[in-house]
């Protein structure tokens, strides 16, 4: 763990040697991005004008995102950068870039750009830091990835699992319906869902189950 | 946990007596959106003035603009026509 935490260290000390004003305002707007007054902006926004159960369930899909972030946090409890290395960091952070497989696919098919974008948003937003630095590329990725995992899943596919996830999901009922929830579990097991919806009726449903089919599919109903 | 009581509370009286409309022509959405802003943001930086610091009034904060967002503010929308109530 001393190793992995002082790889980050070094890695972003050797990023934040790249300079340049473009490169720094674009991760201003990126760190912008992961900002809370952000989604107050983005969120009602959809929920106002746009569509309103979209935005709904993106309220919802955020707020369980910024939990299980900050559950993460606490059950690592790894310390922050300037805690563990407060003598390392310098004022100027830069990166060239961010590299993106072209239209990468999981195992089975899936398209992975949700996750990676969240994966490079996190690691971006990791990458550019004060002085001293206060996150580690690592947490980027672990901190976004798997909180904003999001897929679809049609009624009959077998979803893509990491190992050990602790996510919220967006899926498709029947009729087509987008239905966030909260998946946690392992690749190899039955996860567990609970998913916390505005339903149509106006009232909020959590409901949970465990999965008997690995996950092919997604039972309405439950705990009103 | 405050925004999430706050919404919950809010979208289940927003079905019950609003149930508006995010259709809509384009000058209504944009002064939906503008209205609904400034109130939010004044919410968000008034009330951490105006409150103590605390966990709990932290909590009573985020609650109250969740509040605010998903309910009051389609009322406000509605009762303004900007907004459309559907049956």
């Amino acid at each position: 763990m001393e190793a992995l935490l002082a790889w980050g260290i070094d890695f972003i000390v050797w990023i934040q040697a790249f300079s340049s004003p473009f490169l720094d305002g674009v991760f201003k707007a990126i760190t912008f991005l992961g900002d809370e007054k952000f989604y107050l902006i983005l969120l009602p926004l959809i929920f106002w004008c746009l569509n309103k159960g979209l935005g709904a369930k993106l309220v919802f899909l955020f707020l369980f995102s910024a939990y299980a972030n900050n559950s993460l946090k606490d059950i690592f409890r790894a310390p922050r950068p300037c805690q563990f290395a407060p003598d390392k960091g310098k004022s100027h952070r830069r990166v060239r870039g961010i590299w993106l497989p072209k239209r990468p696919r999981s195992r089975d098919g899936r398209r992975l750009g949700v996750p990676l974008l969240a994966s490079a948003q996190g690691m971006a937003m990791g990458l550019r830091n004060r002085h001293p630095p206060t996150r580690r590329p690592l947490e980027g990725i672990f901190g976004r990835a798997l909180p904003t995992r999001c897929h679809r899943r049609p009624h009959n596919s077998r979803a893509f699992r990491p190992p050990l996830h602790l996510a919220p999901a967006i899926c498709y009922d029947k009729d087509r319906r987008a239905i966030p929830y909260f998946e946690a579990g392992t690749g190899c097991s039955r996860p567990s869902c609970f998913s916390l919806h505005p339903s149509d009726q106006g009232y909020i449903r959590l409901h949970g189950h465990t999965s008997r089919d690995g996950g092919r599919s997604h039972t309405r109903g439950g705990i009103r | 946990m405050g925004t999430l009581l706050g919404m919950g509370v809010g979208l289940t009286l927003e079905g019950e007596f609003v149930r508006f409309s995010s259709g809509g022509v384009i000058w209504k959405r944009m002064l939906r959106f503008l209205l609904g802003f400034v109130i939010t943001f004044g919410l968000y930086f008034g009330l951490s003035e105006a409150l103590p610091t605390g966990l709990h009034f932290r909590f009573l904060r985020y609650g109250l603009i969740g509040l605010w967002g998903s309910f009051f503010a389609p009322l406000v929308f509605v009762k303004t026509k900007l907004a459309q109530q559907v049956s």
